[in-house]
């Protein structure tokens, strides 16, 4: 996928970033796909497509337009007439080179064909289990639910092929299975339609899928050979999807995919016909179930095939047709770190090759607001807006940046957002509020002195002793349960959700049950005990205990989730796991805590939701990502300075207003996105403005809301307002999205109304004999931080002046600023 | 005092047998302590504080020189500290008109007190404290307390929080010490030495104002959150190298743990080994004392002290048995092993001592055969505390071995240990347990002047199993005790305390011995642990005071007392019994009185409470043995409590008992056996009940069936003595349930005398079966 955005962003740039796009640019490269052809049985066979590029990097499906010729032309036959792309038949064994030519460019690809004469023998595993994946029948709706559906059940998506032969063979025999007459088998008649069949027809009698159905029946229905038989076929290593990018001109363009499996032996397999395809996005680019891309709207979409137990996906982008377009590049910002101009470069490509155009940067108010806010939780004092403004340094705002990050708010925000992730509450027996209060002085204290994330994520998950003397060891008592346990270390450090992996194979990802019951085992040995304190537990290595495999039914062993088994005899299987996780070279963590720092500034993940990254879910600019992970590591894992480079960067600074290239983009970061301050942040804010002090169970008065370290605490306002519980490791458990009962609590709730009165702000500045505008503007200031247009003040003043009761008029204006959306957004 | 839910405390108040005697109880003492030699005048708060007639310390040291009673709730008394007092917590009750109260303790220590003043909750406001002063305080809720200090530069501060070690309220403390940026430069909120209590000492390189910020460790706090706080630049060590020595013992300690590094001291040991083993010591350093005593094991047990290296069986420091291994796991991963010598078959308690002499180790102790392969033999992490104690037997002659290590692998040179090797001698320990609902119920004795009272003492036993005696000594005037005997399976045994009527009321401490029945060899003694502070989870313990002691007190007369009739027939295995018990009312006492029946023989039950209403004066206590109760001869008691009317607790008055009186167990006179029946709805059957043991009697016993079921009947019979079986003809109504009904019984009275033994058979079983179905007219048959 990276390399494929890169690819995209390549082209973009030998396109120089800019150019106005005609549909009679003459094209500029062709590549035919897969880059080396490969036959290896007699009914083996390759599909071959051709794409065009133009120089501005618009692509077009050009295979039947391209003319194709063998080096060798008794190697093998070119089939043009199999509909979608070309298809490469072996004739005999040699090597040599298929050669594609399309208005005057030509390229070549080289051909292998081996055992041209010999058919590969019939796999109950590669042939035929694919065959139930492709038409569905192992589906979650269908026969894959856990109790199978009408009688007879497959394991989801396939996980379990030895379980599928038993089902197949040995439940009801004669019945499911005829080896007397094959296609009087009724998974034959079912599949087919022939008999009544809940779940209709999914293939035609003669095509392909039965086909391969009625020759393994007839073959008697063999599981693989070997006493193991899972080891006697080659595994599948790898899915190729090809081509890796299209950027489509227009409506109704087409491109032909093609998918192809490599297996371990060294083999590969075109299983165009036998992946399932899916786009997340049908409205820009729609896929059939052949693979067959067509294109829609203005957008993005990226397009998966599933294969096994491999999902892969490629990036297409959409086009208006004729667009003229120009990509202005910009100079960094004064004071931007090395860190920001990457950022910059990297967003900018990106845009580019979507041809949109990116909002300017905002002006110092909206920045100044902005960056408080984001950095410190708290609105910019009318003091500290007029020093602003009056500043003329040119880098003024990097330093306003370096002041706010060296707050111990800047600290109480961080806290606050790990603490979510780490799930810090109190919860029963397990964790007292006293523990939830030390695991949270312990984050406190790690991130206040900027310690290097890796090695706080390192001593958080190989923490032992007790839950009072070793805080972090609350980790482990927050969720005692093995399986959860590593479900939520995947997802919260790793930023991918394994939980599916749990019952079957991750249909959208990767992950299968070996990876899933691999991680877990690395939580197997656990051992807990009471305290010398009744409500404090020592947590330990307990050298002993395993995870077993639900299918095999054996322990499995400790393996890095998409890397290797580690030796863990005699060591705490946890320290294996941290270092290996924590690592600069690990593909996940860096770029997770990256992104993750990265959506609390832009308001939207690289990866959206941040802790939902999988193959079906890409990050929307992968090296960005890439990049911004692999500074944060190298940099030692400071994480100040990742901070500092995201908000120095432009691409942090644009302004909310979009034009007409980016109006529709939310996902791009052309231009900054409105965002409903964090419930905890706009009750302090609230409390700021109004001058008034919050009042939490188990802390004392005047405490900030970011500060409450319990998750179990309860107030209705942050409720309200969706604070996490900090009960479910999801990102999601933070709600943003304004809301119904949001507006009503503002409104007629205590948190507007009463702090005004409580505060008396206007009764004080009253007295001390401040004009009826001055307040007026001091509010504007205090709230927004800008002062009223001159409208603004004249309309309000107007109506404070006709007021019988001044006082109360001013506390409405109060009020209504409190309940504007220019208030309660950050923006 | 245990706070238990409403439901729960009904739930067990219904199911325990006896309430509790007046209870004045304390809630709360203001101050909680006082430095030593200061007079001082305190404020007792609590209940049923009226009349107070004693404020009674059970050592002695603390002089009372007035006790005066405000009202129901609150009692002052002036209390005059020795200078030579030792520090600690002193054990006192209160006794009043007709009780003794729930135990507390009054901390003795720390330096000239200074009262808290509010607000003190922010730097700001913090009130000002020079060093050297104790001061007393309350963390209300979500209350912080503030104090400043100035400090020179170079200067050093030392701060300790006595809280929970008040034995008031479940107050976990948690101590900070900030500058005037609003930087911790020290905090503290458990102590390897104070448990949940806090300790800290710092050096400062700035002179300047610092506040000490005391709150409760989670944000927590009531009214009953009282501490002492200590400030002052005292020493801070929390333990003592070595940590063990013999009683009178001149111990060159080497103090570790103090922020300024180790430093020595001479301590002297007290000539007697304490009752928990340890004796605390203050460490001093430049004529600075510590309010914080460090301590020290105090034992008889000779000392191997460990030779490096040590760390695998091969190079096993050699110690004796018995006697003690003194160590410590100076690096992680570090491990420690010794070869004990012992002969063959010889069996030896092996205890680790680490967390109660304030080391940080948890300690886990092995102990393995010493031969090539080494198999251990047991072990043991944590059955005292994190401390360990296992018991061995030597399984060959000449040595084994035991294995030394932390639970976490841990190691420096805080990581001190003692492993204390003792033989396993038999004894017969005994104790009060503790009440369910309030768990210092019943753990003194209140006896009534003219009446009685009983304790109900557990035994337990180790490696004794021989029938033994309970002495009660040193009891006051007028009071005299009657122990029932304590034979080798009995659980537990009654002793009732009798106050003659004019004996004077008084407070005295009763040691308790326990000698062996035959030949009057003492085997054991009272251990009795006193619960004091409660807390989460499921109301654990956290604080304990541990006596050998009994608190008895003789109060004015109660308005009741009552006696038993000693049963004239036995108590048969699966029969009845009832006692008889009469009841006398003084002082036109015309309440209700709840009995109760504190001791139950194994395999003797009873019912909770029997109640005796107000117009009433005698009542039956019903007995029953099961089938497995062993035969013998128990001394019993009931006891009494009065509920003088309009009054909701039965607790208003003491409890009084009556004097023991001897039930016999016995084995049935008669059995009977039946087998299992049937019979059709509307029809009639028999149960046969054959006689499986005659008995020997003279009269006819009277036989009826119980447990039958409904709409079914049978008459009651006679059995004559020579009978062979007892034939019940049963009637089944038409509409009797049909089905199996297991427990039909035959009840059997047996005469002897003028009373009846009441027998129960085994159940059988009797089915009752609906009709067939009339077949239909013309079928076929």
């Amino acid at each position: 996928m990276i390399r494929q955005v890169a690819w995209l962003m390549a082209i973009v740039v030998a396109s120089g970033l800019s150019g106005t796009v005609t549909a009679d640019t003459p094209y500029f490269a062709i590549t035919i796909y897969p880059p080396r052809a490969q036959l290896d049985s007699s009914n083996d066979r390759q599909r071959v497509v051709v794409q065009a590029r133009h120089a501005d990097g618009r692509t077009v499906d050009v295979t039947a337009a391209a003319e194709l010729a063998l080096s060798n032309p008794k190697l093998a036959a070119i089939d043009k007439t199999a509909g979608q792309g070309i298809l490469l038949r072996p004739l005999a064994d040699g090597e040599g080179t298929i050669r594609a030519a399309v208005g005057g460019l030509v390229q070549e690809i080289p051909l292998k064909v081996v055992s041209a004469s010999s058919p590969a023998p019939l796999s109950f595993r590669r042939d035929v289990m694919p065959v139930f994946a492709r038409a569905g029948c192992n589906m979650g709706s269908c026969h894959g639910a856990a109790r199978g559906k009408d009688g007879f059940r497959l394991s989801l998506f396939g996980f379990d092929p030895a379980g599928d032969h038993h089902r197949l063979t040995r439940e009801m025999p004669g019945r499911r299975i005829d080896l007397a007459s094959p296609r009087e088998s009724l998974l034959f008649l079912k599949a087919t339609g022939q008999v009544q069949h809940t779940g209709g027809k999914r293939c035609e009698p003669d095509s392909e899928l039965a086909a391969t159905l009625v020759r393994w029946i007839e073959a008697g229905a063999p599981d693989d050979p070997g006493p193991d038989p899972s080891n006697s076929v080659p595994k599948l290593i790898a899915l190729d999807l090809y081509p890796p990018a299209a950027l489509f001109e227009g409506e109704g363009a087409a491109q032909q995919l093609v998918a192809v499996a490599r297996f371990a032996d060294g083999t590969d397999r075109d299983v165009t016909d036998l992946a399932w395809f899916a786009s997340n996005n049908d409205r820009s680019a729609k896929v059939s179930a052949d693979g067959m891309v067509t294109s829609g709207n203005r957008g993005e979409a990226f397009v998966m095939a599933r294969y096994d137990t491999l999902t892969v996906g490629v990036p297409l982008v959409t086009i208006p047709k004729g667009l003229s377009f120009t990509f202005q590049s910009e100079p960094a910002l004064p004071g931007a770190t090395e860190g920001a101009k990457v950022i910059d470069d990297l967003v900018a490509a990106k845009l580019a090759s979507l041809r949109m155009t990116p909002a300017p940067v905002c002006d110092d108010e909206a920045f100044l607001r902005r960056v408080s806010i984001d950095l410190v939780g708290l609105l910019p004092t009318p003091a500290d807006r007029a020093r602003f403004l009056t500043d003329s340094a040119p880098d003024k705002r990097a330093r306003l940046v370096d002041e706010l990050i060296a707050r111990k708010e800047f600290v109480e925000i961080w806290v606050m957002k790990w603490a979510e992730i780490l799930q810090i509450r109190s919860q029963g027996n397990d964790v007292s509020p006293k523990g939830a209060i030390l695991y949270h002085q312990w984050l406190d204290r790690r991130i206040a002195a900027n310690e290097p994330v890796d090695r706080m994520v390192r001593d958080l998950l190989t923490a032992s002793g007790g839950t009072f003397a070793s805080p972090p060891t609350n980790y482990f008592q927050l969720e005692r349960n093995t399986l959860k346990l590593a479900e939520n270390v995947a997802q919260a450090f790793l930023g991918t959700r394994i939980q599916c992996a749990q019952c079957h194979n991750h249909p959208f990802d990767r992950w299968t049950m070996d990876d899933y019951y691999g991680f877990a085992a690395f939580f197997a040995q656990i051992g807990r005990k009471r305290g010398a304190d009744p409500r404090e537990t020592i947590v330990f290595d307990s050298g002993s205990g395993e995870v077993n495999h639900p299918v095999t039914g054996k322990p499995a062993a400790p393996k890095f989730l998409g890397g290797e088994a580690p030796k863990v005899a005699d060591r705490d299987r946890r320290e294996a796991l941290a270092a290996w996780l924590t690592s600069p070279d690990n593909p996940f963590f860096a770029r997770h805590v990256a992104n993750i720092t990265w959506a609390h500034f832009l308001g939207r993940g690289i990866v959206h939701e941040p802790d939902d990254a999988r193959v079906s879910n890409p990050p929307v600019n992968g090296p960005l990502l890439d990049e911004l992970g692999r500074r944060f590591a190298a940099s030692g894992w400071d994480f100040r300075g990742l901070v500092r480079d995201i908000v120095t960067s432009r691409t942090y600074q644009r302004s909310c207003e979009p034009n007409e290239s980016n109006r529709l983009d939310e996902t791009n970061f052309s231009h900054a996105l409105v965002r409903r301050q964090r419930a905890e942040v706009l009750l302090d804010v609230i409390a700021q403005v109004t001058d008034t002090k919050n009042k939490f169970p188990g802390l004392p008065l005047g405490a900030r809301a970011v500060q409450v370290a319990d998750g179990r605490t309860t107030n209705y306002f942050l409720t309200t307002f969706g604070r996490a519980t900090r009960e479910d490791v999801c990102s999601c458990a933070v709600k943003m999205d304004p809301s119904l009962s949001q507006a009503l609590h503002l409104l007629n709730g205590d948190a507007a109304n009463d702090r005004i009165r409580q505060g008396g702000l206007i009764d004080r500045w009253l007295k001390e004999g401040r004009t009826p505008t001055e307040i007026i503007d001091e509010l504007f200031v205090r709230c927004d931080c800008r002062m009223p247009t001159e409208r603004e003040r004249i309309e309000t003043l107007v109506t404070v002046l006709d007021s019988p009761d001044r006082r109360q008029a001013l506390e409405d204006v109060f009020w209504a600023l409190l309940n504007s959306p220019e208030f309660i957004f950050n923006h | 005092m245990r706070a238990l839910p409403d439901i729960l405390v009904a739930l067990v108040a219904a199911l325990t047998a006896i309430a509790a005697a007046a209870a004045p109880t304390i809630g709360r003492i203001e101050p909680p302590g006082a430095p030593a030699g200061a007079e001082v005048e305190i404020r007792l708060v609590g209940g049923d504080l009226g009349d107070p007639q004693e404020l009674f310390f059970e050592e002695g040291t603390i002089a009372v020189t007035s006790v005066t009673g405000v009202d129901e709730k609150t009692v002052k008394a002036t209390l005059r500290v020795p200078a030579d007092c030792p520090p600690g917590g002193h054990r006192f009750r209160i006794r009043t008109r007709d009780g003794l109260s729930d135990l507390r303790t009054f901390r003795v220590g720390g330096f000239e007190q200074v009262q808290e003043a509010e607000p003190n909750d922010a730097a700001t406001t913090a009130q000002i404290v020079p060093l050297g002063r104790t001061i007393v305080g309350v963390v209300k809720a979500e209350d912080v307390d503030c104090f400043r200090v100035h400090l020179p530069a170079g200067g050093r501060i030392a701060v300790a929080v006595d809280a929970l070690r008040l034995d008031q309220e479940m107050f976990d403390p948690h101590l900070e010490l900030v500058d005037s940026r609003g930087f911790v430069v020290a905090a503290c909120d458990d102590h390897p030495l104070l448990g949940q209590d806090a300790m800290l000492a710092a050096t400062v390189a700035e002179e300047g104002d610092y506040v000490i910020r005391l709150r409760e460790s989670a944000y927590g706090g009531n009214d009953g959150c009282v501490y002492l706080v200590h400030v002052g630049d005292f020493p801070t060590p929390h333990l003592a190298w070595p940590p063990a020595g013999p009683p009178g013992a001149e111990l060159d300690v080497e103090w570790l743990g103090d922020p300024g590094g180790p430093f020595r001291q001479k301590a002297r040991l007290p000539d007697t080994v304490p009752l928990d083993g340890i004796a605390e010591i203050h460490p001093q350093r430049e004529g600075r004392t510590s309010p914080v005593g460090v301590p020290v094991r105090v034992t008889t047990a000779p000392a191997a002290a460990e030779a490096e290296p040590n760390d695998e069986p091969a190079k096993a420091t050699q110690a004796t048995a018995p006697g003690g291994c003194l160590g410590r796991l100076d690096k992680p991963e570090d491990v420690d092993w010794y070869r004990i010598v012992a002969a063959k078959g010889t069996s030896w308690h092996v205890r680790g001592w680490g967390r109660r002499l304030g080391s940080p180790i948890d300690l886990v102790v092995n102990i393995h055969r010493d031969n090539e392969k080494r198999e251990r033999i047991t072990g043991n992490d944590d059955t005292d505390g994190p401390d360990s104690a296992a018991k061995v037997t030597a399984p060959e002659d000449g040595s084994f071995l035991v294995r030394v290590a932390d639970h976490l692998r841990r190691g420096n040179s805080d990581f001190v240990y003692w492993i204390e090797i003792e033989p396993a001698a038999p004894a017969v320990m005994v104790s009060v347990p503790p009440g369910r609902s309030n768990s210092q119920e019943r753990l003194v004795a209140v006896v009534p002047r003219g009446n009685r009272s009983a304790v109900v003492f557990n035994a337990m036993r180790a490696d004794c199993d021989r029938a033994a005696t309970i002495a009660c000594q040193d009891l006051p005037s007028g009071l005299t005790a009657t122990a029932a005997p304590l034979p080798s399976n009995a659980p537990a045994a009654p002793v009732v305390f009798e106050a003659a009527a004019d004996a004077p009321t008084a407070t005295a401490l009763s040691s308790i011995a326990v000698k062996a029945a035959d030949d009057g060899y003492l085997i054991g003694n009272l251990r009795q642990t006193t619960e004091l502070v409660f807390g989460p989870p499921n109301n654990a313990t956290y604080r304990t005071s541990v006596s050998d002691r009994l608190p008895i007190a003789i109060v004015e007369p109660a308005p009741i007392r009552i006696s038993v009739d000693s049963p004239a027939v036995p108590l048969v295995r699966r029969g009845s019994l009832g006692l008889r018990v009469r009841l006398e009312r003084f002082d036109g006492f015309d309440g209700k009185v709840r009995l109760g029946f504190p001791f139950k023989p194994p395999g003797v039950s009873a019912p909770a409470s029997v109640e005796i209403a107000g117009e009433e004066s005698e009542a039956v206590y019903p007995l029953n043995a099961n089938a497995d109760a062993p035969l013998g001869t128990w001394q019993v008691v009931v006891t009494a409590a009065a509920r003088p009317k309009g009054k909701d607790r039965d607790d208003a008055t003491p409890l009084v008992s009556t004097l023991l009186v001897p039930i016999e167990v016995a084995e049935p006179v008669v059995q009977l056996a039946a087998d299992k029946a049937s019979v059709e709805q509307g029809c009639e059957t028999t149960i046969v009940w054959k006689v499986t043991k005659p008995g020997d009697f003279v009269g006819a016993a009277k036989a009826r069936l119980l447990g039958l079921p409904a709409k079914t009947e049978a008459p009651e019979l006679e059995l004559q003595p020579g009978a062979t079986e007892l034939a019940f003809p049963v009637k089944a109504a038409a509409d009797a349930p049909p089905g199996s009904h297991p427990n039909v019984f035959c009840e059997l009275r047996v005469p002897r005398g003028d009373a009846w033994i009441v027998h129960a058979m085994p159940p059988t079983q009797l089915r009752i079966d609906t009709p067939l179905p009339t077949p239909a007219e013309g079928s076929s048959p």
